[in-house]
């Protein structure tokens, strides 16, 4: 299982090395362990979010693919799906079964066909157009909703600091 | 680190100066030793010194066995021990005839031993999943274990010895009960190492480990719900209703539920694994690109599911001791008992998800659609969430600024051949993984070929956004008409899906086209749902 994991992530990131993505970097944290990632998401042009460069970190279960990885951004950044200490919250990164909550259904999760690849482009689509209606971050979704200006505010901070960081 | 060394410093002075008083006003030593064991400020000050002495023992075990704490294990740490403080405190509750200095040396002490077994388990873990490990983590690991284990059986020794002396319920009880459990654990996490060694020697061919894992935990589990219930019964006996263990009791009892569930579930599913799923044809394999999706590893035998996909066995097998849905299009693999098809079941589940379950039909959705004959509103539900795929792929993706248009060329045509993401929200990237019949219409969307072409119909689409709209009606109307001609045609073999054709109108990107997209919708509802 191991082994497995370590081999599929190993040819995603020579995959990655080869053929880069537009719109995000991917490479290891510690060059020993295939297990996390370091990605640098680009903010989609024609958002609030263009022109930042999001760092966050993934990091993969043993069981990859047949569990999902966890997400976090070490970048601040102000989205209503992104808990205030920079974890993602997408149902495609939730362990798959039926959510005991009955939020989600277990057809809305995790598959093991995601790659590193699919995950970001996931991501990169989620800040291109946050949800709003059961958020990770209450007050982000909130402004979001009600008061766009200091959304729009609190993002270009995030994007400046991003950017600043570089 | 720093703040230990400050409290440690001032708690030393202030011993120091206790012990110095005593001695300076008493001056001899007798009287010395009763003024130090009955002033209370003396025995609080004695009393810190003997916790601040366990702490720096606990920091060295803790540094000369795992060197510094990754983040995880700091969190792990933090999260554990509040709930454990708190428990803790609840037993002092029930225990509390026996409280005395010892008593609480002794709990402290647990708490601290305590700790270290999480770390160790997290350290195991870690292990687990990173490939490189030095051989000085290997001895690190086996000897920290080792070392937890001595610990263990020799605070299980001690307090099961006084309760054998005194014969009566004491709080020996409790100890000798949590140190069973903590040995237990100790062991399994060894055994869990020694799996992982074993399966390293065998350079990842060892294909029984997750079944000698799930043994293990069930083991560990059976063992651990056991001793619980003992021990819950023999303190409620003797002394009233354990707090400490409610909830303990409660979620061993529930993993030990779910894993017996997902055992029965896993067996009926593998038991017959080579009879109930046909074995591909050499047509079939030649007719994909033979990846399995899942390891994307080429495949040269391959099992197929009533979908019609391709998975390499042991692939398939793990992913089914999870979940039993198609890892690429999300069908049930099991057609339900009731003896409804494959497409009825799936479209029951799916009734109530809202719109953006549309961009992730695939083509069971789309049978499902004949068979279940509510064709309108998951018509409407489709068009609605292609409608929205399109306006959130015109917000960030369509319509780039001139000066990022090569950008996102560039961008898409990198994503096309692998995933299709950015595209899957244009409607046209949203019909094949609706339909799977993109081909016969996207001219202008169409998918890899055309899409060289269309960055001057992008800078044209970008300055004139009336442009904009009327061209995402057109493509709306499109996708209804297109809609209406394939639930025409998939009448006649509605419960067969219509696999077939999506894989004939996509060749090779098919798989990974309909296995991505649902994330984009995932993306689009995750807010409202999650």
């Amino acid at each position: 299982m191991t082994s497995q994991a370590s081999l599929l992530l190993q040819k995603q990131l020579k995959d990655l090395c080869k053929n880069p993505v537009d719109g995000f970097s991917a490479g290891l944290v510690d060059e020993n362990n295939i297990f996390e990632w370091s990605v640098t998401i680009i903010g989609p042009p024609e958002t609030l979010y263009e022109g930042g460069f999001f760092n966050a970190i993934m990091s993969f279960p043993s069981n990859y693919p047949n569990s999902p990885p966890s997400v976090k951004f070490t970048s601040e950044i102000w989205h209503p799906n992104v808990y205030p200490d920079g974890r993602v919250c997408i149902s495609i990164l939730h362990p798959p079964g039926d959510d005991p909550n009955g939020y989600e259904l277990a057809s809305e999760r995790w598959t093991p066909v995601h790659t590193v690849e699919s995950i970001v482009l996931s991501i990169i689509s989620m800040l291109s157009s946050p949800n709003d209606e059961s958020p990770a971050n209450v007050e982000a979704a909130k402004e979001w909703r009600d008061r766009r200006d200091d959304f729009k505010k609190k993002v270009s901070r995030c994007v400046r600091k991003s950017q600043e960081m570089l | 680190m720093m703040r230990l060394q400050t409290y440690a410093g001032i708690s030393f002075i202030a011993t120091l100066a206790v012990i110095y008083h005593a001695f300076n006003s008493r001056g001899q030593f007798y009287p010395a030793m009763v003024y130090l064991s009955t002033s209370k400020i003396s025995l609080v000050l004695l009393l810190n010194m003997g916790l601040v002495i366990m702490c720096i023992l606990w920091q060295l075990t803790k540094r000369v066995f795992l060197g510094s704490l990754r983040e995880a294990e700091v969190e792990r740490l933090n999260e554990q021990s509040w709930r454990e403080v708190m428990e803790i405190l609840f037993a002092i509750t029930i225990f509390r005839q026996d409280f005395s200095v010892s008593f609480l040396a002794m709990v402290t002490a647990l708490l601290l031993i305590k700790a270290l077994h999480w770390l160790a388990q997290k350290r195991v873990e870690y292990i687990e999943t990173t490939p490189a490990i030095t051989v000085l983590s290997h001895v690190r690991i086996v000897s920290f274990l080792g070392f937890l284990l001595t610990l263990d059986s020799l605070f299980l020794y001690t307090s099961v010895n006084d309760l054998i002396q005194s014969r009566k319920a004491s709080v020996s009880l409790f100890f000798s009960f949590e140190y069973m459990i903590l040995a237990t654990t100790t062991v399994s996490t060894f055994v869990k190492y020694v799996f992982y060694v074993s399966d390293m020697l065998m350079e990842g061919q060892w294909e029984k480990k997750p079944v000698y894992t799930f043994y293990l935990e069930l083991i560990r589990d059976l063992l651990h719900l056991f001793m619980y219930l003992c021990f819950f019964l023999v303190i409620f006996m003797n002394y009233g209703v354990p707090l400490h263990l409610i909830r303990e009791l409660y979620e061993t009892f529930r993993n030990f539920k779910i894993r017996i569930a997902d055992y029965i579930r896993y067996r009926k599913i593998t038991s017959n694994m080579n009879d109930r799923f046909p074995d591909a044809t050499p047509e079939e394999l030649n007719a994909t690109d033979a990846i399995c999706i899942i390891c994307r590893e080429e495949m040269t035998t391959a099992k197929k599911l009533i979908c019609g996909h391709l998975f390499h066995v042991h692939c398939l097998r793990s992913w089914l001791e999870r979940q039993h849905t198609c890892p690429t299009c999300r069908a049930l693999v099991v057609p339900p008992e009731n003896g409804t098809s494959v497409a009825g079941g799936q479209n029951a589940s799916r009734s109530d998800a809202h719109q953006g379950t549309g961009v992730t039909s695939s083509s069971a959705q789309g049978s499902a659609n004949s068979v279940s004959g509510d064709n309108v509103s998951h018509h409407q539900a489709r068009l609605q969430a292609a409608a929205a795929a399109a306006s959130v792929y015109g917000r960030s993706f369509v319509y780039p600024s001139a000066s990022t248009v090569a950008w996102y060329h560039g961008s898409a045509a990198t994503f096309l051949p692998q995933t299709r993401i950015p595209l899957a929200r244009t409607s046209s990237g949203v019909e094949p993984s609706g339909e799977g019949a993109s081909s016969a219409q996207a001219k202008p969307f169409g998918p890899v070929g055309e899409f060289a072409n269309m960055s001057t119909y992008w800078q044209r689409l970008e300055r004139d956004p009336s442009l904009q709209e009327a061209q995402r009606k057109l493509i709306q109307h499109q996708m209804e008409i297109l809609q209406q001609h394939l639930q025409l045609l998939e009448k006649p073999k509605a419960n067969k899906g219509t696999d077939t054709e999506a894989r004939a109108s996509l060749g090779n990107s098919k798989e990974k086209n309909i296995a991505t997209s649902p994330s984009v919708s995932d993306c689009e509802h995750h807010g409202k749902i999650d």
